[in-house]
């Protein structure tokens, strides 16, 4: 059965089971004219016309009906429909773009350490989605999107607030080994473009994780710089390192890409931070970064979950059909019978 | 004027009085009761999409145009998503080359219905990374994933079973799990004759079909190591049996539903096969009640109480005639 959803003022009201409403009518048979409550009596001149009885026959009656509305109404899952409030809070709208290369795979090895066919490091990628899993729960009001990308940017997870899709689509990377290449050129545009068409609201942020980069050549550089600049971002990089990496402030001269890339991040004007995930305190650092520079209004529509309101159906029944039953007793029923007993 | 106690106990325990007693009581009931725990089924799917080109073969239609398999699954999963039981969850997960590239493991599908269908929308053919499509080791590595997650959801892989390179009639990758572990479905996509593949470029243009000579058309052990040595060299087997060269079709560019392919895929790993003709198979399909779960909903059973409670009000204001029939 389908719910059905009327648009009345104040609010709209919503039946989930609309089909029990077709057994509105049985509460109108209380009302229904009748000759029951005439008295098997001798004479009815002996007695005078008893106005408040007439009364409290009549208010059983239509208390008896009002309890048969309320429990058909309960019956059929009255309730008001979920529904979306405009608020405006603080916070920001976040671009994940997530490294699913094969080199993610490989284990994360500390600053200084050789690498070593070493099992006891997380390997980068895993190192990568808890950090992430982490910043996510941290700041549960922003808005998150996702994307992961490898030869090709893949959009998995458009703006949404729901934290465990969010989470569900980090987890996902978990699943399988990496890809194979890593074109972070397209990524970072395909990230930007998330913000494509959007109304501003709210600070735009575009987080970066990733172990490594790739030369870019100038004419996509070119579109990354214009495509930041015109949706006003600001990049965090959550930079893994590799075994043997230079790191990012390595020398132009090593021609190294990812201390290229962060050059290049650095140049586009937009503000723009790394962060090192072999740091314990990165995460930390990342969330007080953005709670610190990210906390514009920003315009999220609050969900109001469906209100039930069938108990307070059942409760209005009760109290019209108590009402009908102190009636019936303090009335007499039927002379006849009370009589005899 | 009020009478005793007494007297309104005996009242109230009236034939005539009695249901309104009852009614009362039964109303409260209904309002008091919680939710309780009731066992209800539930599924937990991860969805994985055949997204290699020959899923874009126009061979469905919707509202009379042809549209691609990709495009029916898809259309198909979002109507069957409605119809899963709320506690049901569902994730995403595409195939392409020889693996599974989960996307989203599963959620709650009633709370993340848009969510799931906004990632639904952005699954198509521009997501490959590579150019093959080995659907059987697609498949068996699907298997070998979900049997790692905890706990291992249901697997539903949609395909038409085109394999490209094609596979050597007796040289097969075998599945070396344990069959029906993973429980799970597949899907079958496609026509039943040959049509041509819709060829595209990696940024999604078109680019007419695939033609015969573009297509691999004979399996890799067939080919030999083409190219690198005698063309007339034959391969052999792990005991150095010669393999037999398995004669081309020609038809590899052109694609149809491969059923008797997954029909085998499937016994071999303990898997259904259904092939998918209109979008209720599919919602039909992912509610078998073999790959449901039980757990306990909270469930509002205060709708019993009350039903029973009207009930009584009705009986009590029952109409004269019927009474009277009934008392002659």
């Amino acid at each position: 059965m389908t719910g059905w959803t009327l648009g009345l003022w104040p609010g709209a009201i919503e039946f989930t089971t609309p089909l029990w409403l077709l057994a509105a009518p049985l509460a109108l048979l209380p009302l229904w004219p009748r000759r029951r409550h005439a008295l098997d009596y001798g004479c009815v001149d002996w007695l005078p016309h008893d106005r408040l009885g007439d009364l409290l026959l009549l208010a059983g009656r239509v208390a008896a009906a009002l309890a048969m509305l309320a429990a058909v109404l309960g019956l059929s899952g009255l309730g008001q429909p979920a529904t979306e409030v405009q608020r405006t809070g603080r916070g920001a709208e976040i671009v994940i773009v997530l490294d699913r290369s094969r080199s993610m795979d490989e284990a994360l090895v500390p600053k200084g350490r050789q690498p070593a066919i070493d099992t006891t490091h997380e390997s980068k990628g895993k190192v990568a989605r808890r950090l992430l899993g982490e910043f996510a729960a941290r700041r549960p009001e922003d808005r998150y999107a996702l994307l992961l990308f490898s030869t090709s940017p893949l959009p998995i997870v458009p703006f949404t607030q729901h934290g465990d899709v969010v989470q569900a689509a980090i987890e996902a990377g978990g699943i399988g080994r990496g890809l194979s290449e890593t074109d972070i050129g397209r990524a970072l545009l395909a990230g930007a473009e998330q913000f494509e068409r959007r109304a501003y609201s709210g600070s735009r942020i575009l987080l970066l994780v990733s172990d490594g980069a790739a030369q870019m050549d100038p004419e996509i550089r070119e579109r990354i710089a214009r495509a930041l600049t015109r949706n006003r971002i600001a990049v965090y990089w959550v930079f893994i390192r590799s075994a043997l990496s230079l790191g990012l402030d390595a020398d132009e001269s090593d021609n190294v890409p990812e201390a290229a890339l962060h050059r290049f991040l650095q140049s586009t004007g937009v503000p723009y931070q790394a962060f090192e995930a072999e740091d314990p305190e990165a995460v930390e650092q990342a969330v007080a970064e953005v709670d610190r520079q990210q906390n514009l209004p920003l315009d999220y529509a609050e969900r109001i979950p469906r209100r039930d309101l069938s108990t307070w159906c059942f409760v209005v029944a009760l109290a019209a059909g108590a009402l009908a039953l102190a009636i019936r007793l303090i009335t007499r029923p039927a002379w006849k019978q009370e009589l005899q007993s | 004027m009020i009478p005793s106690p007494r007297v309104l106990l005996a009242r109230a325990r009236h034939a005539q009085v009695l249901p309104f007693t009852a009614a009362a009581l039964l109303f409260a009931l209904a309002a008091v009761l919680p939710p309780l725990p009731v066992p209800g089924r539930s599924y937990h799917h991860l969805i994985v999409l055949d997204i290699t080109q020959s899923m874009n073969t126009l061979d469905y239609e919707i509202d009379g145009k042809p549209v691609s398999r990709l495009a029916y699954a898809k259309r198909s999963l979002a109507a069957s998503l409605r119809s899963l039981p709320c506690g049901s969850s569902v994730g995403w997960g595409v195939f392409n080359e020889y693996r599974l590239l989960a996307l989203m493991t599963p959620v709650e599908v009633c709370g993340n219905y848009h969510e799931l269908l906004a990632t639904l929308s952005n699954i198509n053919g521009q997501m490959a990374w590579a150019g093959a499509s080995e659907v059987s080791k697609g498949l068996f590595s699907s298997i070998r994933a979900l049997k790692a997650m905890e706990p291992a959801p249901t697997l539903v892989f949609i395909t038409d079973g085109q394999e490209s390179p094609p596979l050597h009639p007796t040289m097969r990758p075998t599945f070396d799990g344990e069959p029906g572990l993973v429980k799970g479905l597949i899907v079958g996509t496609g026509g039943d004759t040959l049509s041509p593949i819709p060829k595209f470029d990696p940024d999604g243009r078109p680019l007419g079909y695939w033609k015969a000579d573009e297509v691999a058309q004979t399996d890799s052990a067939t080919r030999g190591r083409h190219g690198t040595s005698d063309r007339t060299e034959n391969m052999v087997d792990e005991n150095g049996r010669a393999i037999t060269r398995s004669v081309a079709s020609g038809t590899e560019h052109l694609s149809s539903l491969k059923a008797p392919h997954l029909k085998d895929l499937a016994a071999q790993t303990g898997l259904e096969y259904r092939a998918l003709r209109a979008p209720e198979d599919l919602a039909r399909a992912l509610q078998n009640p073999a790959f449901s779960r039980t757990q306990s909903v909270p469930t509002r059973l205060g709708w019993i109480p009350a039903l029973l409670g009207l009930l009584c009000l009705a009986w009590a204001y029952r109409p004269d005639a019927w009474r009277r029939s009934r008392a002659d």
